[in-house]
């Protein structure tokens, strides 16, 4: 069974052709990284998989764990067990960290007919989640992302992956605006994440990252395709000569 | 927050009473209206409407340096979509109609491609004025009023789909004023006010925009400095009517001992009117003692997709920018002239900002 | 016009004699003249002081006008058609079983968690125990003698105001009206002519009232709702905290209610007075609601300081605006306010803070939501006297929409006298974002909840004024009010 299976997709924004019969197979286990130039359609790909309103399929199709997933909404597909890292996370003011953590793994408990976490040890699992990402615990007392510096943003999408435990993880440029040592926690919590039954699609500008996320496969994604796959030694490719030499 | 009670009155010309659209009802309901009481709370209309009865004459217009005359016509065109609304403003509407109005086309042909520059000195009373800009069409409005007499004005501009007009005046000149000003803003087109001007006695300005076509934009950026005991009265409406329409503004006014200013500036957005983002603030220092501050910034909104905002304060020169000002030197005198001119400077914009600059620093010297 | 009391008892078809043995069925016939403010007096056995007040209030409401300023739009009123007394209700008037009762009520009633026996009492069921909601939240009349022994140890006075007429009538005298003139506006001076009941609160010097105070305690509340009168009197440095109201939507045959609160706050006192208020909205399409017409102020002396706070969820017409009149040196006034309007609800609400003394502060934050086809205005005035040297305010005002057909409004006035104070206003109205919704969808919450959620957060400054107790319901409420709201 794969876990995920994109195929022949095509999306549209704003009537803007950007995925362009685009194709991809994450098997469980495996993590993949999706490299390309600015405008290629690496965000595109990522909120299109978590499906976000606006975006367009035109043609084919999406499939998680053999089942068509393109007519779910996006809270039914958190339900299935999609998780996006988002590259810029959103402020939501007033809602603080712990009651949107709570309210998200409620509604996750419900949908699969699983009992609600106890209150006692969800706080005790966030807690040390957020000890090992170097977090603060008082900023569960804060607002969603709500005056969080970008480094900050960054770790709380990744203590948000530990705690769901989603089957696959779609990390939207999630080393954007890092420092090197933000980078490394944030570069460990993915790799504590990674297990035998679930899936990372990584997508990202540099090379840097997947010195310390190791992928099994480097996708160069341009103009809507994938137009290259390899090793991680493709990445280090990239890193010394560039994308021109692709597309 | 009793209901207001308009004071004074307005007299209907005996013809328009006798037309059959425009009743003398439809007069007293514009006047009894809520939001008109609500436009004379803070300043008596009758002193306002008597100024209304100077004799007006026509606009002095320049149209690139060389002097025009505006084709004029008799009383027909109120049916103007520009003016029909009896409710918005009926004292202006009464000037219209007690007056000749003078129209201005302003189109630019192929071989003339430059900016159109329009000038318009005051210095009398003037009958109405109406300037229609065609489409895709650039025009730079400059109006200066330069009279000490009392005098009242409308102004009526159409801007076409795409046109774009920056519009600058100054009024420093002592005298009372009503000045009324109405601008549509068609598809995608670009209207700029910048309004520098001093208190007088009774100086009152009535500005209101309309949006009216998609992606129209307006903006506002107004200067004014109220000296001693004496009165500026801004009314400003922006209505936004049509989809993705954008509108910014900004007033400063500085007000003096026993001075009265008041700012009245409403942001409307219709129902169908989605995308659209306005924003207003306005400013107010008061300087000396006992200064009148009123101002209310309004919103009315009737559809989900807007991004809005407003914010008015009222206060005095920062404690702190003044000690820094004064510990590097400048005597405290020379410290709140400075902030108060820079307060005033980041509404002094175009063509016509070093004029208002060396007015604002006689004034606040 | 004027009937005798013995005629008007005689228009009361259920019960010709009622209100002479003290039955508990009586029900005025409907009409308004000097004769029913008479009857009102007498059937309360006022003195005459009180009664000659009534109805100099009478004389004052002929001849004013009811307020056309607000952003509302009702019929006019018919108050000829409407009963000024009616206290206790016929028990033949309410429904027999829950049966009876409309079903959006009771599955509103579900979804707050309401034990059934409570819900019967809410919806007015006939032979549901009086008072079972005060049974139920605070377990028996036992509670209810700790509570009043505890309080009289503490030298607080707390009944109805028409007991306090007969038992404290020197300090009613005095302060009745002293905050709300009778003829202060057309519902305040109605109300002063006609008032059923309300509740009374003299705290004495220093003291510090030992617990909340809330309607919910007293007993005899039911259906005095509908001409409420408050009075409360916070002296010398003592400091009380308030609560009005109910989060559970209660069935109510009125249609007009219009209430005064007045509320005094001595040197170095404090007030705080917290409403939740969520009286029938009506349907979906608007038939039906209550119209709470209400008239809130407060006084405060040197130092002191009064703090309003309310959620807004029910009638079909709001039209409040709890003020304090910042008369004394270094007194404080506060203003929180959530209000939420859905299906075919207006509110037109806000506050008035008038400063008068020297460095007289005051903060108002309001949180408008307007969704279906409501219409929500924020109004309020911000006044600075000549007099209220180094005075300042500061007002954040922000407007919610959900939805394309609802309005959200913004009417803020700011007076300012004197060229030493400092006012700050500022407005923002924008939607529940695309964006926070995806976010929320994305962590695996269903839009609604996501919704109610953002809309929480967005009231959480308003919200973290309220009790505790009083904080979670408010939220349970503002979810129920939300329904429908997400498409």
């Amino acid at each position: 069974m794969t876990l995920l299976e994109v195929k022949d997709l095509s999306v549209s924004v704003a009537d803007n052709a950007i995925l362009k019969g685009l194709n991809l197979v994450v098997n469980p286990g495996e993590v993949h990284a999706i490299m390309g130039p600015n405008g290629s359609g690496k965000s595109t790909l990522a909120n299109v998989l978590a499906g976000k309103p606006d975006y367009q399929v035109t043609s084919g199709s999406i499939w998680l764990n053999d089942s068509n997933i393109e007519d779910l909404e996006p809270h039914e597909r958190a339900h299935a067990g999609i998780f996006l890292a988002f590259q810029y996370p959103v402020e939501v003011p007033g809602v603080s960290n712990m009651e949107f953590l709570k309210a998200s793994l409620d509604c996750l408990a419900k949908a699969r007919d699983e009992p609600q976490p106890n209150a006692g040890a969800f706080l005790k699992r966030v807690r040390k989640i957020a000890q090992t990402l170097d977090l603060n615990p008082e900023f569960l007392k804060r607002g969603v992302n709500e005056g969080f510096s970008g480094g900050e943003k960054k770790r709380n999408e990744i203590l948000q992956l530990l705690l769901l435990e989603p089957q696959l993880a779609v990390l939207d440029e999630t080393d954007s605006g890092l420092d090197i040592d933000a980078l490394q926690v944030v570069a460990q919590g993915v790799n504590s994440y990674r297990n035998e039954n679930n899936g990372v699609v990584l997508i990202t500008h540099y090379q840097r990252l997947l010195e310390y996320i190791v992928p099994d496969y480097v996708h160069v994604l341009a103009d809507g395709k994938i137009v290259q796959s390899g090793d991680k030694g493709l990445a280090q490719e990239l890193e010394k000569k560039g994308y021109a030499w692709l597309t | 927050m009793a209901d207001l009670a308009l004071q004074g009155h307005l007299e209907i010309p005996a013809w328009l009473a006798q037309q059959h659209e425009v009743k003398l009802l439809d007069f007293n309901q514009a006047l009894n209206s809520k939001s008109h009481k609500e436009r004379w709370k803070y300043t008596k209309a009758q002193p306002v409407l008597d100024l209304l009865k100077l004799e007006a004459r026509a606009p002095h217009v320049t149209i690139n340096g060389r002097a025009v005359t505006p084709a004029t016509t008799g009383h027909g065109s109120i049916q103007s979509p520009l003016i029909a609304n009896l409710a918005d403003s009926p004292e202006a509407y009464l000037a219209l109609c007690n007056q000749h109005l003078h129209s201005l086309d302003i189109a630019c042909s192929d071989a003339d491609s430059a900016l159109i520059k329009i000038e318009l000195e005051h210095t009398h009373s003037t009958q109405p004025l109406m300037i229609k800009i065609a489409e895709n069409t650039t025009v730079e409005l400059i109006e200066r009023t330069s009279t000490e007499n009392d005098l009242h004005q409308t102004l009526w501009i159409a801007l076409g789909a795409g046109s774009r007009l920056v519009h600058s005046r100054n009024d420093f000149a002592n005298g009372n004023r009503w000045r009324y000003l109405k601008v549509d803003i068609g598809q995608d087109a670009h209207y700029n006010l910048q309004n520098h001007s001093t208190g007088t006695s009774l100086h009152r300005q009535d500005i209101h925009l309309r949006c009216t076509g998609p992606g129209a934009h307006a903006q506002i950026s107004s200067a004014g400095y109220i000296p001693k005991a004496k009165h500026l009265d801004q009314q400003v409406v922006v209505e936004h009517i049509a989809p993705n329409t954008s509108s910014q503004q900004i007033f400063h006014n500085i007000a003096q001992d026993k001075a009265k200013v008041t700012f009245n500036g409403r942001i409307h957005i219709h129902p169908h009117a989605p995308g659209t983002v306005a924003h207003l603030t306005n400013k107010n220092l008061g300087v000396g003692d006992s200064a009148t501050i009123n101002t209310k910034p309004e919103l009315e909104i009737y559809t989900d997709d807007v991004i809005c905002s407003h914010g008015a304060t009222v206060g005095q020169l920062d404690e702190q920018q003044l000690f820094y000002c004064i510990s590097r030197g400048l005597s405290p005198l020379a410290a709140r002239q400075l902030l108060s001119q820079a307060f005033l400077q980041q509404c002094t914009l175009g063509v016509l900002a070093e004029e208002a600059t060396n007015n604002f620093k006689k004034l606040n010297g | 016009m004027s009937h005798s009391v013995n005629e008007l008892v005689g228009r009361n078809a259920d019960y010709a004699a009622g209100f002479v043995t003290h039955t508990e069925a009586e029900t005025l016939a409907p009409g308004l003249d000097e004769s029913v403010v008479r009857f009102i007096s007498a059937k309360k056995n006022e003195p005459a002081w009180l009664t000659q007040w009534r109805l100099q209030s009478f004389e004052y409401w002929q001849s004013m006008q009811a307020p056309k300023w607000a952003h509302v739009q009702f019929p006019p009123l018919k108050f000829d058609d409407i009963s000024y007394y009616s206290a206790p209700k016929s028990q033949a008037d309410g429904p027999k079983s829950l049966d009876e009762v409309d079903p959006e009520l009771l599955r509103t009633y579900e979804k707050l968690g309401i034990p059934l026996h409570e819900q019967e009492a809410l919806a007015g069921v006939v032979n549901a125990k009086p008072n079972v909601a005060i049974d139920v939240v605070f377990d028996s009349v036992s509670i209810t003698t700790t509570f009043k022994a505890k309080l009289a140890e503490a030298g607080v006075i707390f009944c109805p105001i028409s007991e306090a007429v007969h038992s404290h009538g020197d300090l009613i005298k005095r302060y009745l009206g002293s905050v709300v003139p009778q003829r202060d506006n057309f519902y305040a001076a109605l109300n002063s002519a006609v008032f059923s009941d309300g509740s009374f609160v003299y705290i004495p010097k220093g003291v510090r009232c030992p617990m909340e105070l809330s309607t919910y305690f007293r007993i005899n509340e039911r259906n005095t709702g509908q001409f409420e009168r408050t009075l409360i009197i916070a002296d010398e440095g003592s400091h009380v905290s308030y609560l009005e109201g109910c989060t559970a939507p209660m069935r109510d045959e009125n249609q007009l209610h219009a209430a005064v609160v007045e509320l005094i706050a001595m040197d170095d006192a404090e007030i705080k007075y917290s409403t939740v208020q969520n009286w029938y909205p009506g349907d979906v399409n608007g038939k039906g609601g209550i119209y709470n017409f209400v008239t809130k102020r407060g006084i405060c002396k040197h130092r002191a300081k009064i703090s309003w706070t309310q959620v807004e969820t029910g009638s079909a017409i709001t039209w409040k605006y709890p003020s304090v009149v910042l008369r004394g040196d270094d007194s404080v006034g506060e203003f929180y306010s959530v209000a939420l309007t859905n299906n075919l609800q207006q509110a037109d609400t806000g506050t008035k803070m008038i400063h008068l003394g020297k460095n007289t502060k005051s903060t108002i934050i309001s949180k408008g939501i307007s969704t279906g086809r409501s219409q929500n205005t924020y109004r309020g005035l911000v006044r600075m006297s000549p007099t209220a040297t180094n005075a300042r305010n500061f007002t954040q005002c922000d407007s919610l929409l959900i939805g394309d057909s609802c309005g959200a409004h913004t009417f803020p006035y700011i007076e300012n006298g004197n060229s030493t104070s400092i006012v700050e206003h500022e407005a923002s109205t924008s939607k529940v974002s695309d964006d926070q919704l995806f976010a929320c969808q994305q962590r695996g919450i269903d839009p609604e909840k996501a919704v109610s959620m953002i809309v929480n957060g967005f009231c959480k400054d308003v919200f973290r004024e309220l009790p505790m107790e009083f904080a979670v319901e408010a939220g349970k409420l503002l979810e129920v009010s939300l329904e429908g709201a997400v498409g």
